[in-house]
């Protein structure tokens, strides 16, 4: 599917590589959720098992946390949206997920101590260990579609491809996650992949030229 | 004349066809939180799977009708073994009692011993005490439901240790992924009495076989395996945070014990026979650890 703007100025390029970046990035995110989802699983399977219930907990968590995010994210896209935040919500995430890198185990390990009952034990290192960077990479969807959106005719179509590139990005994070990367990294290992994958995606948004104030008129189509 | 042939012919079939026709018939299913639990009773067995294909080798537990002291499986005789290494144990503990066929056969051997049995799913605890009669009644027995390696994580706190200690946690596929690590392995050697002993059932049949080996050698050392010429999957490790003691040092209990266990059809001489200090794996093969343990990939 290409992506093309119809308006009656001239094709605003700098919009159209908007979109461009705004749909990787979003895909890319979607790949790196269900990355941490998946691997979610390992950390806390030494402390917990890898009973139905520790899935549960991360599932929740996950879910919750997203849930949040794209109430924040929407919240945030009200003001002045622009590429530069977009991309401020991509470091903030990379860098929430830093002690998630650096001490899940001990986190993972002081929980064990605190709590016996398994269930609640992996609920609460869910919790401490994914809330934040999760509720963070789920304000990027909602703000994703204020950036792509032209007009109110088109939105729902715009935040529905969204959705399918943001998806489809989630399919490819679960599987290529738990059937390749796990046997060619090590966890740690691809957990600090998430990290600077999101700190090099935040920095290249960040640095996106500003697009032209008319591209507020632009509408997008899927051809 | 032709009537005979034909009756003859008849019995013939009906011998050969019978014991088929009443092949696999599924007792009890149950489903639990982790697969489905069927009992299956064929050809004068009764056993435990996970599966409802009718392999015998997917079969978690077997005992026949009707001699139930008898052992089924080679893996159950390989870990019989045990016995060479162990002198009067106090304290034991099985991680994955299954339908507790084995820990049915310490009882006997170890009247003395305590023994504790850990079991995930609550469902099989409960086929383990309806067919295959298992029971943990009186005070040297405990039975948890609970994860393995979370329950070696919370004994290690209680600071309770042990004489023995079998690893025998399986799914429906193979030993869990998180079960098969370096750091569990340290976690239960952890819990070993000094001299204590590990044993741990495991297959010799795959690309796995090599990084679990590895895993056990970086861990402990040196390991002895078990498994017998003309059987190719099962073989049984063992283990110690000591010392092992020298294979013909071993002879003296195999003899000891083949009375005994020849009750349960073991031959302890072919065991004896069947032990192995030989590096027969990759010692280059990556280990397994938290960090990476696709197991169930590399099988």
């Amino acid at each position: 599917m290409r992506i093309r703007l119809l308006s009656g100025e001239p094709i605003n390029s700098i919009t159209q590589s908007m979109n461009t970046l705004v749909l990787i990035c979003a895909f890319i995110m979607g790949f790196s959720i269900m990355t941490v989802e998946l691997l979610g699983g390992k950390i806390l399977s030494p402390y917990f098992g890898g009973s139905v219930y520790v899935w549960g907990s991360i599932i929740t968590v996950f879910m919750l946390a997203l849930s949040i995010g794209y109430l924040l994210g929407g919240k945030l896209s009200l003001k002045e949206p622009n590429t530069r935040k977009y991309g401020v919500i991509f470091i903030a995430a990379s860098l929430t997920t830093l002690p998630l890198d650096i001490w899940h185990s001990e986190l993972s390990d002081w929980v064990f101590m605190q709590i016996e009952d398994p269930r609640y034990g992996s609920l609460v290192s869910s919790v401490i260990l994914f809330l934040i960077p999760t509720t963070i990479m789920g304000m990027v969807a909602p703000y994703s579609v204020r950036l792509l959106v032209a007009n109110a005719e088109s939105s729902g179509q715009t935040a529905g491809f969204l959705y399918f590139v943001s998806t489809l990005g989630s399919a490819l994070g679960t599987i290529m996650t738990s059937f390749y990367l796990v046997l060619w990294f090590e966890l740690d290992s691809i957990l600090y992949g998430v990290t600077i994958v999101l700190a090099i995606v935040g920095i290249i948004a960040m640095l996106f030229p500003k697009p032209l104030p008319k591209a507020e008129k632009a509408e997008l189509i899927n051809e | 004349m032709n009537k005979l042939l034909f009756a003859l012919c008849a019995a013939f079939i009906v011998l050969c066809v019978a014991p088929m026709d009443g092949e696999a018939k599924i007792v009890e299913e149950e489903r639990s939180l982790y697969q489905n639990v069927y009992i299956v009773k064929e050809v004068g067995l009764t056993c435990m799977r996970f599966r409802k294909k009718s392999h015998n080798d997917l079969s978690q537990s077997c005992i026949f009708d009707e001699r139930p002291k008898e052992l089924v499986f080679d893996y159950y005789k390989l870990a019989m073994g045990a016995t060479f290494f162990l002198d009067d144990p106090k304290d034991m503990l099985v991680i994955g009692l299954g339908g507790g066929v084995l820990v049915n056969r310490y009882k006997e051997v170890y009247p003395n011993a305590n023994i504790v049995s850990v079991e995930i799913d609550d469902v099989v605890a409960d086929m383990a005490k309806k067919y295959f009669g298992y029971t943990d009644d009186g005070e040297q027995y405990e039975t948890h439901v609970r994860d393995g390696r979370v329950f070696v994580k919370r004994e290690l706190r209680k600071d309770r240790r042990y004489d023995f200690i079998l690893l025998d946690a399986f799914n429906s596929d193979y030993i869990p992924e998180h079960m098969m690590t370096k750091e569990y392995l340290e976690e239960v050697k952890g819990l070993l009495k000094p001299g204590g002993i590990i044993m741990a059932n495991t297959f010799s049949s795959s690309a796995l076989f090599h990084h679990e080996s590895e895993t056990y050698h970086q861990v402990f050392g040196d390991l002895y395996q078990i498994h017998f010429e003309d059987e190719k999957t099962n073989r049984v490790i063992v283990v110690s945070n000591d010392k092992l003691p020298e294979i013909k040092e071993l002879l003296k209990k195999a003899n000891h014990y083949k009375p005994l266990l020849s009750e349960y059809g073991v031959d302890t001489l072919r065991v004896f026979d069947a032990i192995s200090d030989e590096v027969n794996w990759d010692t280059d093969a990556k280990i397994l650890t938290d960090q990476y343990s696709p197991a169930n990939l590399l099988k």
